[in-house]
């Protein structure tokens, strides 16, 4: 099911309203028993991308950037997924912030695609530990 | 030094040869990562045709074992912010991570290295502190202090990548001290 580590959604960032506007029907939505992805603004704006085990999940991107690289994913599952990584930060400087384990859980629906809502790091210092993913702001918040 | 004048996809391979004699800070953050504070508003102006000069770190020799010939992954991250590039350019390269690394020029059998040479060159990586500058468009300006670990010698530089469709297309690095 998932050859592709990235699928873009770009179309799914735009509201349900400006669909609805534009006499676009939305996909029907995700089945709950599917596994869930991790979503990730994948570029300038509101693009944003669901990812599956990538090797590099940005959790910010745009303006201050944060990411896990090297992951190494030891389970993702319908429930949760868990990743050991460095996280790096780069607003000025480019800051290796530390060796954390990242986990994905609480998947939801919405916008059609199941994905893990929160993340939480676990590890490193000077860095949020608990993050959602937000459609309005196209990245973890 | 050897200074070289070359365009576009050749000055790539000159960026990932100044990248070879550096590595990151690990320093401890001095800001907390989180979501709320925004980074300063970016220009959208558009990218100048590039003509390259490109100042190349004077070789050293190898004295640590290859790195891991790992080939560079099918599929690069798809990413158009700058600076989000070129930082994960350098992150990966303190991690070891070369194929990801690898993966974020673009065009890279055209820099006229094989990803075991682009590999290879980083063999007396050391420390390096990359800062942002300012960031125009498709284009970040950066400042650069690299440690080679072979000679032990510090060196500046000063660059400027573009990037464009999530790939450093074009690179402009002289050194400066």
């Amino acid at each position: 099911m998932f050859k592709l580590n990235r699928l873009f959604l770009t179309a799914v960032a735009v509201p349900a309203a400006a669909l609805a506007a534009a006499g676009v029907i939305p996909a029907p939505p995700a089945s709950a028993s599917a596994v869930p992805v991790a979503m990730e603004n994948c570029g300038n704006g509101t693009r944003q991308c669901a990812t599956f085990k990538p090797h590099k999940l940005f959790l910010l991107r745009g303006g201050p950037n944060v990411w896990l690289s090297r992951a190494h994913w030891s389970h993702w599952s319908r429930t949760s997924a868990r990743a050991t990584g460095t996280l790096w930060g780069a607003d000025i400087t480019l800051t290796r912030i530390g060796s954390v384990t990242v986990v994905l859980h609480d998947p939801v629906t919405s916008h059609g695609v199941r994905y893990f809502e929160k993340l939480h790091v676990i590890g490193g210092r000077d860095v949020v530990h608990y993050w959602y993913w937000s459609w309005d702001q196209h990245n973890w918040s | 030094m050897r200074l070289i004048i070359i365009a576009l996809a050749a000055a790539a391979a000159a960026a990932a040869g100044l990248a070879a004699c550096g590595t990151a800070p690990s320093s401890p953050a001095a800001a907390t990562y989180s979501a709320a504070p925004p980074s300063p508003a970016r220009s959208a102006a558009p990218a100048p045709t590039v003509t390259k000069t490109i100042t190349s770190p004077p070789a050293t020799p190898v004295t640590r074992p290859p790195p891991a010939t790992t080939p560079p992954p099918a599929a690069a991250p798809d990413v158009t912010d700058p600076w989000a590039v070129v930082s994960a350019y350098y992150g990966d390269i303190e991690s070891g991570d070369y194929p990801e690394a690898w993966a974020l020029l673009s065009s890279g059998t055209a820099t006229g290295q094989t990803y075991q040479q682009f590999a290879a060159g980083f063999a007396c990586t050391g420390e390096q502190q990359l800062t942002e500058l300012d960031e125009t468009g498709d284009q970040v300006s950066f400042d650069l202090t690299a440690t080679d670990d072979c000679t032990g010698a510090n060196q500046q530089y000063t660059g400027t990548d573009t990037v464009v469709n999530g790939k450093i297309v074009a690179a402009s690095v002289t050194q400066t001290g």
